[in-house]
């Protein structure tokens, strides 16, 4: 009898650490934009571990939306715009937090001899196609009273935006920074900025329904990272500038100008826009869903909350 | 090697079974090693190749955002650490981390310049793996400008750093957890045999072993009642069989014991029955003779007596003195034979007694002599004797004498005419003397001497005249074997016979120790005080 035992105990002691399979690092990518900074300063800080997250950069917006959409990456930096083009397409997402609201960060610049938005009627715009680009310029061809066609869309990657505006092959141009400092330095001036409608555009952290089920810990201590290294900018503003500016490849002055034009919502206002009985993100996000679905931007209609666990935030804040 | 077989046997299974489990797990872990390292580097060939060929192409046309494009999208494949591309200068022109960008790819951990300025010379890929096999490192030349006329390509380096750890961590994760399952399969199966073996072949050998101490310490009545066809049970209902072999065995030994037993009761009742009935026989026997021997001296005495007077009576006539004196002599020996008859009846009876003391032969044998002297002469037997000065004997002296006149009385009866008795005494050895008596007569066949010594068995005297009493040979072993000696004959048919008795002595001359011959005389009448004949004849 006391054989079987023994045979038992030394059977779970070799097979239950075994149990524990070795995960796979979350695979998580992000573009350049200040808003976005945060996690490259908390890696660079060694906030991340390593074999938790693995943080890829890639060059542009388009790309990270690919490699997200497509499956090789877990959690990406998205829009909200993107997040519910890929909701609409039957994706199951969750938002986990708020990184940062536009204010003026994007923009529709044109060259000076365009004085207004109305003006801008057969001119020729470059446009990244994102559903960004698509709704700064809906939105506002909307407020100028002009529709889509009554423009030249130009598609074209933000990145080369700049050549194309020296080289006189477009008259306006959708963007956003760190572009749109670029452009304003090579001469355009702004039509348009998102500051003319505030709380429209924010830019979200998304995870995977799977992933967000499965590895909810981890996703949690990315977002209390997230918040330590802004705690980290705040109090060591020169060097958290000095770092993400050389990142992002840009002075560290135009950074500055750059996050003027973002709110970046810390702890307690995630909590309030993503948490409680009523989060306050998901009004602004219903309209634009409802703008979006309008506007044909969206194939189906999308329901916001589906993407919000009201309890995530206030959970990872408390530990 | 004390450990029980259901113990053993089961434990020897567990081992081979971990140590097939270990064998299992190092031989996968040593695939999976070269496995992956080897699709680790073909990995990273293609994809580096391909991203190869994009800078190359980029590169030249000047375009630094797409090679960059490539460099980020090529940078997510899962193993990649670090992937930069080095100037001339090894300083990085682009990395997966944009951060490095113009930093000295030297500062990156694991970029060796040495390497890189080989692969530039050669324009050759070169490929390490580090010291722990855990990560790979490639080193690819790239065209950044192409050089015109006299100028050579200006050659970068791109370096890929390859983590091989999660996938072999993974892979050891499987094997282990594959070893771990066989070894617990094994390990549950052993337990299942040792159980089996336990139930098989260990409780029924326990069975036995008990079964078979309880019957050797005496109970023959267990049994191991092993059922079934499998060997244990053939063994346990051998047991069983042998067992109950065993036990009618003995309770037929029993039986047979008993009933000897019983026999031997019953023989020895009938035995001591016969004893007793022939004792009391024997004694009947005695009483009988010995108040009948009284009762036969009584008139005996009579008649010697009043035949005594007669042959006195000068009135009667020679003729009749003579008769009478024929009536006395009868008389005589019918009273001796009523004494000897006495004798041995009282002897069997046990009530003969003996005065055992020093006894001087030389004495006795005078005596004897002296009175067998008229036989003698009348038989005309010569009688010689030995010396037997200073020999002393441990007897009853009047038995003595009694036994040694009736060898003399024998030697001369059954003597042949004019022949002659000898009476020597010899050294017979630890303190014994022998006596002897010789005649020269017809001698005993061998075959009848035994018999000589037996009461009532007189030979070849039936079909003689000559008288005498089967008795006297009889009484005369008993007495002298009731003296501590013995007594025995040798005859040769034709020579004559040679009596002797031995019995112990006290005292024995030197000369008969050394047995020296014996000083050898003639018997003659002068020799006894009584005789009245004239002078000695012969030596002296």
């Amino acid at each position: 009898m006391k054989f079987f035992f023994t045979s038992v105990l030394v059977l779970l002691s070799v097979i239950l650490p075994g149990c524990d399979a070795p995960r796979e690092p979350l695979r998580m990518v992000s573009s350049p934009w200040p808003g976005y900074e945060p996690i490259y300063l908390a890696r660079d800080l060694g906030y991340l571990d390593a074999d938790s997250v693995r943080l890829s950069e890639l060059p542009s917006a388009n790309i990270a939306f690919e490699a997200f959409s497509n499956g090789s990456a877990d959690i990406a930096t998205l829009t909200l715009d993107e997040t519910l083009t890929l909701m609409s397409q039957g994706r199951k997402l969750h938002i986990l937090m708020v990184v940062d609201i536009s204010n003026g960060a994007d923009a529709v610049i044109a060259k000076p001899s365009i004085k207004t938005m109305s003006a801008l009627k057969g001119k020729r715009i470059a446009m990244e196609n994102i559903p960004l680009g698509v709704y700064i310029l809906n939105r506002s061809l909307e407020i100028a009273g002009l529709k889509e066609s009554d423009v030249s869309v130009v598609p074209m990657p933000e990145d080369k935006h700049l050549k194309a505006y020296q080289q006189g092959r477009i008259d306006a141009a959708v963007t956003m920074e760190p572009y749109l400092t670029h452009l304003v330095k090579a001469g355009a001036h702004v039509l348009f900025d998102s500051s003319k409608i505030p709380n429209e555009i924010f830019d979200l952290l998304v995870a995977r329904e799977d992933v967000f089920q499965k590895r909810q810990a981890e996703l949690c201590s990315i977002v209390q990272q997230w918040f330590r290294a802004f705690d980290y900018a705040t109090a060591y503003q020169q060097d958290a500038v000095a770092r993400m500016s050389k990142r992002l490849g840009i002075g560290e002055q135009t950074f500055r100008t750059m996050t003027e034009g973002l709110i970046l919502p810390g702890r307690q206002e995630n909590l309030h826009l993503l948490g409680g009985k009523e989060p306050a993100f998901l009004q602004p996000a219903r309209k634009l869903a409802s703008t979006m679905y309008k506007e044909h931007m969206l194939g189906s209609p999308v329901d916001v909350a589906s993407s919000i666990d009201t309890q995530f935030m206030a959970a990872c804040l408390k530990q | 090697m004390n450990l029980r077989l259901s113990l053993l046997i089961p434990l020897l299974l567990i081992l081979s079974a971990l140590a097939s489990s270990a064998m299992l797990f190092l031989q996968q872990m040593h695939f999976a090693n070269r496995n992956i390292e080897q699709s680790a580097i073909s990995d990273i060939n293609v994809t580096l190749m391909h991203l190869q060929t994009v800078l190359n192409t980029q590169l030249a046309v000047g375009n630094l955002e797409d090679a960059k494009l490539g460099m980020s999208v090529s940078a997510l494949h899962p193993g990649v650490r670090t992937l930069l591309l080095a100037d001339e200068q090894n300083r990085i022109k682009l990395a997966n981390r944009y951060i490095w960008e113009g930093d000295m790819a030297s500062q990156v951990s694991g970029f060796l310049e040495n390497v890189a300025y080989e692969v530039r010379q050669a324009r050759a890929n070169s490929i390490h793996i580090n010291q722990t096999g855990t990560l790979l490192s490639g080193y690819y030349p790239v065209i950044l400008k192409i050089g015109s006329g006299k100028r050579r390509d200006l050659i970068g380096v791109l370096y890929v750093e390859y983590d091989m750890a999660p996938e072999l961590n993974h892979a050891r994760h499987n094997a282990t957890l594959q070893a771990a399952s066989i070894a617990a399969l094994l390990i549950a199966v052993s337990v299942a045999i040792a159980l089996l073996l336990h139930k098989l072949i260990s409780q029924p050998v326990n069975v036995l072993v008990h079964a078979a101490t309880r019957f050797a310490a005496g109970d023959l009545d267990v049994r191991s009642n092993l059922q079934g066809e499998n060997e244990m049970a053939m063994l346990g209902q051998a047991f069983d069989s042998m067992a109950r072999e065993r036990k009618r065995v003995e309770s037929e030994l029993l039986q047979h014991r008993e009933s000897l037993e019983n026999l031997v009761d019953l023989r020895t009742a009938e035995l001591k029955q016969a004893k007793e009935e022939a004792e009391f026989a024997n004694a009947a026997k005695s009483e009988f003779l010995s108040s009948m021997s009284h009762e036969l001296r009584t008139p005996m005495n009579a008649i010697l007596g009043y035949s005594q007077l007669l042959g006195m009576d000068e009135s009667l006539t020679q003729q009749n003195r003579e008769n009478i004196r024929e009536i006395f002599n009868a008389g005589t020996h019918l009273l001796n034979l009523i004494n000897e008859v006495l004798d041995l009846s009282r002897i069997e009876s046990g009530h003969f007694e003996l005065k055992i003391e020093e006894v001087d032969l030389q004495a006795v044998v005078d005596d004897c002599l002296r009175l067998v002297a008229r036989i003698a002469e009348k038989n005309q037997i010569a009688i010689s004797y030995c010396n037997m000065q200073g020999i002393t004997l441990r007897a009853d002296a009047t038995r003595l004498k009694q036994i040694l006149l009736n060898l003399l009385s024998n030697a001369i009866k059954y003597n042949r005419e004019g022949g002659n008795v000898r009476v020597d005494a010899q050294y017979g050895g630890n303190n014994f003397i022998r006596i002897l008596v010789s005649d020269t007569g017809l001698g005993i066949p061998a075959e009848n001497l035994a018999d000589l010594f037996i009461p009532f068995s007189r030979l070849s005297a039936r079909n003689s005249s000559i008288e005498g009493t089967g008795i006297g040979l009889s009484i005369t072993r008993r007495i002298v074997e009731m003296m501590g000696g013995s007594v025995g004959v040798e005859s040769v048919v034709g020579n004559g016979s040679m009596f002797w008795i031995a019995l112990p002595a006290v005292h024995i001359p030197d000369a008969m120790r050394n047995h020296e011959p014996c000083n050898e005389r003639i018997y003659t009448a002068s020799d006894s005080p009584r005789s009245g004949a004239a002078g000695m004849r012969g030596n002296s």
